[in-house]
């Protein structure tokens, strides 16, 4: 009785952690979740080359020099060539900041030119530096 | 016999109440502008430590001889370390006050240490969405209070006994301007004057002055001229400018003295903002009383490169019976000038390393051939970097060996220019105009260096080189001592007169404030800041990968003798 009990609560508390992983933070790539991600589904598709093309202009302007490295390169801001990022991760970051002094930019930049950051930043989880 | 006696014992009874009640009196006495020009050698009363700007400390109870004894006296943490410690502290009266991120507010105990208030603000949540936070570089003090700009732009009088609020003005909308507070303000008579972050916002940046009793605005001065010839177009809307660091006053000929920032945006690719852009990049000398401009020197015309003229100090000396004001320009060059009219005396190079231009002409000032980067799309390679031949961590002049201790960068870069429209709405965006990436010198590996030189020709005494480029401030005491932190996280101690090291103590983050000294109880003492973080560390990772993982840090560290 005690072990099925402990059984069972394993069970939900694992089936609570996999709930809260899929459908929060760490795996975002299935439609079905789009709408109850921070920022809701992307107004294009981010894989568009158009698209990250101008998410990596806005990038220069914006995000690098100070902060992030060129290209996204080595920084006191994290390196982000290489660096495997998840979508709703990379959304809450630009639009609310971090505590370790990185600005959020949901007042300071329209919705889309968030998610040209986004579809930049991810894009750039692709490339290996040698 | 006995009425000899009985009168000296009155005498000397009446003597000791009447030392006794002027004793009080002098302690009861507020901070008033007064005591802010007399020099007392056991205070550091002003971000500067005096109008001046020298952050020269008369002290010599350290010197050369016994500065290898000295020893931790205490250490306070404050508590937040995200873009480390960069202030200078003041010590009034044996109180030391500073400020650290976040806008905390310490009064300790200058022999202990020991807390006496703090004080910390509530922030508006808009802070977290801004360029500029959560670092603050100094407080100012008089009347009674300790007075400071916010992250979320307003400023605040504490009262110092006890650092309750005596009042709260806010001056900026923060909201709309993504603009704020990071320098130290100058209490000048009844007022309190600072200038405000805007070099890279598409805003106009203004320098203001608080009355010290109340907190009502006495005036503001708009940094971006009202004059189409030097703005083209709508460009002056979006020009930037501002006054983010702390200026200078001469209460002879009753002037500030005050560098502005740079135009936005940073870059130019061509048009995006017609004329000379006064009075951006500027130093500027304003009447206290009334805020009226009374003369201006624009050091780098059509700044392109995001030279500004906003950092660190501008000293006031005299030499062969002309008033001079000495200022360094984030291009690396030192501007004096005739401090009553704005005349130039001088321009000398604290960088060996420029390229920007090829000259920059000593008596009329023109910058000879310059570079510019205006391709868009192009990189184009450039020295001195964004971060300056110096950023706007201050030197330190020494009245005693007449010579100024300056740090300075030998960094290159390449800057990609890109057309930007502005964005003012809902909020102020970023407004650079193009990026950069650090490089190293034709030819050599980048460093920085701290030298001790002539502030009027630029002879150069000494020179000790850093890997990284050094960005802490300097200390000068009367014991013939320099005094300076490095990014690794040494103090070092050095021999004024020969640059010999003497002393150095690590204390475990890099340096990116400013060391003072101060006497309690008459014991020497020197607060180090220690705390590495800051904007312009961002750029080092590109040439030195390492100092990504530099750690960060956020406290005093105070010396003593044994």
């Amino acid at each position: 009785m005690r072990s099925s009990r402990l059984f069972a609560a394993v069970t939900a508390a694992a089936l609570f952690a996999a709930s809260v992983t899929v459908g929060g933070w760490l795996v975002d790539h299935s439609p079905g979740f789009a709408q109850g991600l921070p920022g809701g589904a992307p107004p294009f598709d981010l894989t568009d080359t158009k698209v990250i093309g101008e998410g990596a202009q806005l990038f220069r302007q914006t995000c690098t020099g100070y902060c992030h490295g060129k290209d996204g390169g080595p920084s006191r801001a994290p390196k982000l060539r290489g660096a495997k990022l998840e979508r709703a991760y990379v959304y809450a970051r630009i639009t609310k900041g971090s505590p370790n002094g990185m600005p959020g930019f949901e007042t300071t930049m329209p919705g889309e030119n968030i998610w040209k950051l986004v579809a930049y930043v991810l894009s750039l989880s692709k490339v290996e530096d040698k | 016999m006995r009425t000899r006696t009985f009168r000296f014992t009155t005498l000397t009874v009446a003597l000791l109440l009447a030392s006794a009640v002027l004793a009080c009196v002098a302690q009861a006495q507020p901070m008033g502008a007064s005591r802010l020009t007399s020099d007392d050698p056991n205070n550091w009363p002003m971000y500067h430590r005096s109008y001046e700007s020298y952050r020269y400390s008369p002290l010599a109870q350290i010197n050369k001889t016994n500065v290898k004894d000295l020893q931790v006296a205490w250490v306070h943490q404050s508590g937040v370390v995200v873009q480390g410690l960069e202030s200078t502290p003041l010590v009034i009266d044996g109180v030391l006050y500073y400020i650290a991120s976040n806008n905390r507010v310490f009064a300790l105990d200058g022999a202990t240490g020991k807390e006496i208030w703090h004080y910390y603000t509530k922030l508006d949540p808009v802070v977290t969405t801004l360029f500029f936070q959560p670092y603050n570089r100094g407080l100012a003090a008089g009347h009674g209070n300790v007075y400071f700009g916010t992250l979320d732009g307003r400023v605040i009088a504490l009262n110092m006994k006890n650092g309750k609020e005596t009042w709260v003005t806010t001056l900026l909308d923060t909201k709309k301007c993504s603009c704020n507070f990071t320098g130290a303000p100058l209490v000048v008579k009844d007022k309190v004057i600072l200038g405000q972050t805007a070099g890279e916002l598409p805003i106009q940046g203004k320098i203001f002055a608080v009355k010290a009793a109340d907190g009502s605005k006495a005036w503001e001065f708009n940094v971006i001229k009202n004059d189409p010839k030097s703005w083209g177009g709508e460009s002056g809307k979006f020009g930037g400018g501002g006054g983010w660091m702390t200026g200078s006053y001469d209460p002879a000929l009753n002037l500030v003295y005050w560098g502005t920032g740079n135009p936005a945006p940073d870059y130019d690719w061509g048009g995006a903002r017609p004329g000379d852009n006064l009075y951006t990049s500027s130093v500027i000398a304003l009447d206290p009383d009334t805020g009226q401009l009374k003369w201006h020197y624009q050091e780098v015309p059509h700044d392109d490169w995001d030279y500004d003229s906003g950092l660190g100090e501008s000293l006031i000396m005299d030499r062969d019976g002309k008033k001079l004001l000495v200022h360094q320009n984030k291009s690396g060059f030192v501007f004096v000038m005739d401090r009553t009219n704005g005349k130039l005396h001088n321009v000398w190079p604290m960088t060996h390393t420029f390229t920007f231009v090829k000259s920059i002409d000593p008596k009329t000032g023109e910058l000879v051939g310059r570079s510019s980067p205006r391709e868009v799309g192009k990189p184009h390679f450039v020295c001195p970097w964004i971060a300056g031949g110096r950023s706007w961590n201050s030197g330190s002049y020494s009245p005693k060996t007449k010579l100024w201790y300056n740090t300075a960068m030998e960094v290159c870069e390449e800057v990609t220019v890109e057309k930007q429209t502005p964005v003012t709405e809902p909020a102020a965006g970023l407004f650079f105009g193009g990026d950069q990436v650090a490089k190293h010198p034709p030819g050599g590996e980048a460093y920085g260096h701290l030298d001790a030189r002539d502030p009027v020709t630029g002879e150069r005494k000494w020179t000790v080189n850093f890997k990284y480029p050094p960005i802490g401030s300097v200390l000068s005491t009367g014991g013939d001592l320099v005094f300076h932190g490095d990014v690794e996280g040494t103090v070092h101690a050095y021999d004024a007169d020969s640059g010999a090291e003497l002393w150095n103590f690590r204390t475990g983050s890099g340096h990116r404030g400013g060391p003072i000294s101060y006497s309690v109880n008459g014991k020497q003492y020197i607060a180090v800041p220690s705390g590495l973080g800051s904007l312009v560390l961002g750029l080092y990772p590109a040439l030195w990968p390492e100092v990504e993982h530099f750690p960060a840090g956020s406290a005093l560290f105070v010396f003593s003798l044994k």
